[in-house]
């Protein structure tokens, strides 16, 4: 029953459309994991079997019926715990909103529902999603599938290693900084950040206004497209989402795996900061990426970029105030339910000068401005890593809200917290493992809205040289 | 301005905007990170731009049609 978790998520769905599987069976091969290897990752804060089983029962009763069926009918997902459903409580990863029940139900939960998706329960996550590591003194670390002495990443943290050790076939995350790319890449699935206002962000709790972003996670290309596809578009309940019209993100994909299928595509390697500082094995598989990319039809060149590690400084002068100053009120009243770190972390939003914050948002357009006549002059797509070192232990990043904060959280989130401040879309690809036997990732970066591109690049990848990591899933340790 | 009047100074205007005051370490902290970010502002903002709207990034997003291989 178990292999069954281990379906991709399209498989999965045309299996419960054609009646080959039944969304009962789906649910009850996740629970069954899930079962076994909870109390090893701790991804989970909220297990609904039973709304789970009820609703897969009625997802079989449709089937049996000839009813239509949404794109995702029967599929077993789990979201991290900060998408708001009416009447039931979503924690935030906090002491604060630990009994926190919203009144309206989120966007992109509302989406998955009519698409036929069913929910499993809410995966763990950094406190208010602040933390690229995993830690959680609220809820618990996540603990990495491959090796649980090992971070997990965030802040989407139950949402990569719940995806990574099949205990849900995708999930929902959020990327303030690097929260949906960072635990994608450490946990050796497929992530992707759109660009920012191609998901509404209604009944998702908020972090950061301009910088805050939906992404989905799923163990490959086209199960990311299918969840994007369902979640994205424009919604009258979020003035800040786009009205960009919306792709099909799954056609062309099939096209993509043909040997040759990147020709006539350039992709960007660029020369200062993201390569800046790089560990060596990280390096060795980045190369190995680019010549896989190469050998489908892909013309690599190198090409210039502005000083992108400056660029998360000028996020931090962005998100921290408007962090602060979403948490103001319970700063004031509660500081000592929050965890020392993001306490610590938002106490550095209220230093930050109106003058500062709106230099930074004015530079943001002069940043992404030059991105976009240099740099994306010269190619299609932008190859770089999603972490520059191999995945750390829980006890080198355990670090609360000390001295070695600021330090830590920067080298984790540093080829991924500038993207969030250009805008830009990013895909996170796995491409290998370290000596430590953790995963690594390519990160491929496009202009606005070309999301569809990066799938075809990524599907192209997994197509060649990325067939060698379809079985990783038998290397899960937990 | 010397260190411990910078950060007594930071101290102060927290407090003034937030009514939450900060233990020196943290306000030591809070400096440190502030130096940071003032840094990278005065990097990317110069040379000036003073018709430069921050509302101009959305309109980028927005209305980007470039691209090399039109793929």
């Amino acid at each position: 029953m178990s292999d069954l978790a281990r379906l991709g998520l399209c498989e999965a769905a045309a299996s419960v459309r054609e009646g080959s599987v039944r969304a009962e069976v789906l649910v009850e091969a996740c629970l069954d994991r899930i079962e076994r290897l909870q109390p090893v990752l701790n991804c989970f804060t909220r297990i609904d079997a039973a709304a789970a089983r009820q609703a897969a029962r009625a997802v079989d009763a449709a089937v049996k019926a000839g009813r239509s069926l949404g794109p995702l009918a029967g599929v077993p997902l789990a979201h991290k715990d900060m998408f708001y459903r009416q009447g039931q409580i979503c924690g935030c990863g906090s002491k604060i909103r630990r009994d926190f029940v919203p009144d309206h139900t989120s966007t992109a939960l509302a989406r998955l529902d009519a698409a036929g998706a069913i929910e499993l329960g809410r995966l763990n996550m950094a406190e208010f999603a602040m933390g690229p590591t995993g830690h959680n003194p609220h809820t618990g670390r996540c603990r990495n599938p491959w090796n649980p002495d090992h971070i997990s990443g965030g802040s989407s943290s139950g949402s990569g290693a719940a995806v990574a050790a099949s205990l849900a076939f995708g999930a929902l995350g959020s990327d303030t900084g690097g929260s949906v790319r960072l635990p994608a890449a450490m946990c050796g699935v497929v992530g992707v950040k759109p660009t920012q206002g191609r998901v509404s962000r209604y009944g998702a709790m908020p972090l950061s206004h301009s910088l805050d972003c939906i992404g989905v996670l799923a163990r490959s290309v086209r199960d990311c497209a299918r969840l994007l596809s369902v979640v994205a578009g424009a919604d009258p309940l979020d003035g800040a989402a786009s009205r960009q019209p919306l792709p099909d993100y799954e056609s062309g994909l099939d096209e993509a795996r043909h040997p040759g299928a990147l020709a006539g595509l350039t992709i960007g390697v660029p020369g200062r900061c993201y390569y800046d500082d790089l560990d060596g094995e990280v390096a060795a598989l980045l190369a190995r990426s680019r010549a896989a990319l190469e050998a489908r039809g892909a013309k690599i060149v190198d090409v210039a970029i502005a000083d992108h590690n400056a660029l998360g400084e000028l996020a931090n002068a962005v998100f921290l105030p408007e962090a602060a100053a979403l948490h103001l009120p319970w700063l004031r009243r509660r500081p000592g339910d929050y965890s020392a770190q993001v306490r610590a972390r938002l106490l550095a939003g209220l230093g930050v000068p109106a003058t500062l914050y709106l230099e930074a948002r004015q530079a943001r357009a002069r940043a992404l401005e030059r991105m976009l006549a240099e740099t994306f002059a010269a190619c299609d797509v932008l190859h770089v890593p999603a972490l520059k070192l191999p995945v750390p232990s829980a006890a080198e990043t355990d670090i609360g809200g000390g001295g070695a904060m600021a330090e830590v959280i920067g080298r984790l989130s540093a080829a991924t917290r500038p993207l969030n401040y250009l805008g830009l879309p990013g895909l996170v690809v796995p491409i290998g493992f370290t000596a430590n036997g953790l995963p690594q990732a390519m990160q491929l970066i496009a202009r606005p809205f070309r999301e569809k591109l990066l799938f075809r690049v990524g599907a192209a990848y997994e197509a060649g040289e990325g067939r060698r990591w379809a079985d990783r899933f038998d290397g899960i340790k937990a | 301005m010397p260190p411990e009047l910078e950060i007594a100074a930071l101290i102060e205007a927290i407090a003034a905007v937030s009514g939450i005051r900060l233990a020196p370490p943290e306000a030591a902290a809070v400096a440190l990170a502030l130096g940071r970010m003032r840094d990278a502002v005065s990097e990317a903002m110069s040379p000036p731009d003073f018709d430069l709207a921050a509302e101009r990034f959305e309109w980028l997003l927005e209305n980007d049609r470039g691209g090399v291989s039109g793929g």
